[in-house]
């Protein structure tokens, strides 16, 4: 059966969005059709405003509608303290831990195998706070797989000459996980990183 | 159908919400692409087998299109080339040509048994560049790819071999050079001889050869060539390794 034009296209923008097939998107293409007009707007309306309002912050990187973003702007937070993030997504949950510092966000998802150009990253920005003598340590939060793990000892090796104190999220054991299962690295580390109770 | 098998991880990649599409390496079914569903979640126990270029023993579920990882038990992490980045880079680099190199679901059980062999011997001793060169020639071999390195390839002498034709897979000799004038690259001496030595050598030669400098940089210069031109792909990890090498002043190769 062929579908009305302007709902086919419908279709067609929807399965461009990460984790949406073919069925969900025609799923969800229907359920817009059936919803209140004023509803299916305040969506269209809600991407539009999203794409056009957030924007990466011109000091930490992170996604924010305001510039500087709320966290650059609080001056109660520990300025000596740099937490180096991925995504602006990690940041929010690194936020959950109540962390006081501030953050430099990447905005780049660094993958070896896929040919990553190390220049890509546009690290001047996060030289420059190094060099301002302002920063007094350098919190590495990558992901801790393979390309985090390189990325981490690059960023470590440029923080150097700043004379910067560079640390990173310990290893271990997470919450709720199973020793049997871990691999030698991670039971190393955490016991290297063993705790009095 | 259930089926296990010992893999090499060769990557993994994000695939649905918490899921994983991960690229792994059998002696017995070659190349296969499996999900890793949950992988992502803290509690997953399968996270630590399928970290690129770890030795695991994986289960399968075949499904209509892409296989079901359903358990895994780690035999080997490589935990010293882990905790040092320029092992960590070669034994990715490894990971990267097997991906560019083999098709889908074709075994080629002695290029397996090398992959693993190099990969103890990076984690072993670090590394020393003519064992990369070593997995690099024979790599290109177990491909059908071998390099006629004994006789000129236009008119089967054996004397004054002097460059390397990438286009006839093979040695040109001095009097031949003018009449092939595309795609040779110069070789010394000493560089055929260590080719020679190279190709099927076990890990007790490999330890007993000597090369200078200028033989290493050439060796490097026509496998990489080489490679390049019958497998049609850059490698990646080869241009970041040289990036790192700079501002490291270590990763030399």
């Amino acid at each position: 059966m062929r579908l009305a034009r302007p709902l086919e296209n419908l279709i067609n923008q929807l399965l461009k969005l990460p984790t949406i097939g073919p069925k969900t998107a025609q799923r969800l293409a229907l359920y817009i059709l059936k919803l209140p007009e004023s509803e299916a707007r305040q969506i269209a309306q809600a991407i539009i405003d999203a794409r056009e309002k957030v924007a990466p912050c011109s000091s930490c990187g992170c996604l924010t509608d305001v510039d500087p973003c709320a966290i650059c702007e609080d001056e109660e937070r520990e300025g000596h303290i740099l937490c180096v993030a991925e995504e602006t997504s990690d940041v929010i949950a690194i936020e959950r831990t109540g962390f006081r510092g501030r953050y430099y966000v990447l905005n780049k998802n660094f993958h070896l195998m896929d040919g990553f150009n190390l220049d890509d990253l546009h690290l001047q920005p996060l030289l420059d706070q190094l060099s301002s003598g302002k920063i007094q340590e350098m919190v590495l939060a990558l992901n801790p797989d393979i390309d985090g793990e390189v990325l981490s000892r690059y960023l470590a090796d440029l923080a150097k000459p700043h004379q910067v104190r560079v640390t990173r999220l310990a290893h271990g054991l997470p919450v709720g996980g199973d020793i049997e299962f871990a691999d030698e690295i991670t039971l190393r580390r955490a016991l290297e990183g063993r705790n009095d109770v | 159908m259930y089926y296990n098998a010992p893999v090499l991880i060769i990557k993994s990649i994000d695939f649905r919400e918490a899921d994983k599409l991960v690229t792994v390496y059998s002696e017995q079914y070659g190349k296969l692409r499996a999900v890793a569903r949950g992988i992502k979640k803290p509690k997953s126990s399968l996270r630590s087998s399928i970290q690129p270029f770890c030795y695991s023993q994986l289960h399968f579920y075949r499904g209509r299109d892409l296989e079901l990882i359903t358990q895994g038990k780690l035999l080997d992490f490589f935990g010293n080339s882990r905790e040092d980045l320029e092992r960590t880079l070669y034994s990715v680099y490894l990971m990267e040509i097997l991906d560019k190199s083999l098709m889908d679901r074709l075994p080629i059980p002695g290029l397996f048994r090398l992959t693993l062999q190099t990969l103890r011997t990076i984690n072993d001793n670090g590394i020393n560049p003519l064992v990369i060169r070593h997995f690099e020639l024979n790599l290109a071999i177990h491909l059908g790819y071998r390099p006629q390195l004994n006789q000129c390839v236009v008119c089967g002498g054996n004397q004054a071999l002097t460059g390397f034709s990438l286009a006839e897979g093979g040695m040109i000799c001095r009097g031949c050079l003018p009449a092939t004038s595309t795609g040779i690259i110069t070789m010394s001496g000493e560089c055929l001889a260590i080719l020679r030595q190279l190709e099927g050598a076990n890990s007790s030669v490999l330890a007993r050869i000597r090369a200078s400098a200028s033989a290493l940089k050439q060796l490097e210069y026509f496998l990489e060539q080489y490679l390049q031109y019958h497998l049609e792909r850059p490698f990646q990890l080869k241009q970041t390794i040289r990036y790192l090498k700079p501002s490291r002043g270590h990763v030399d190769n």
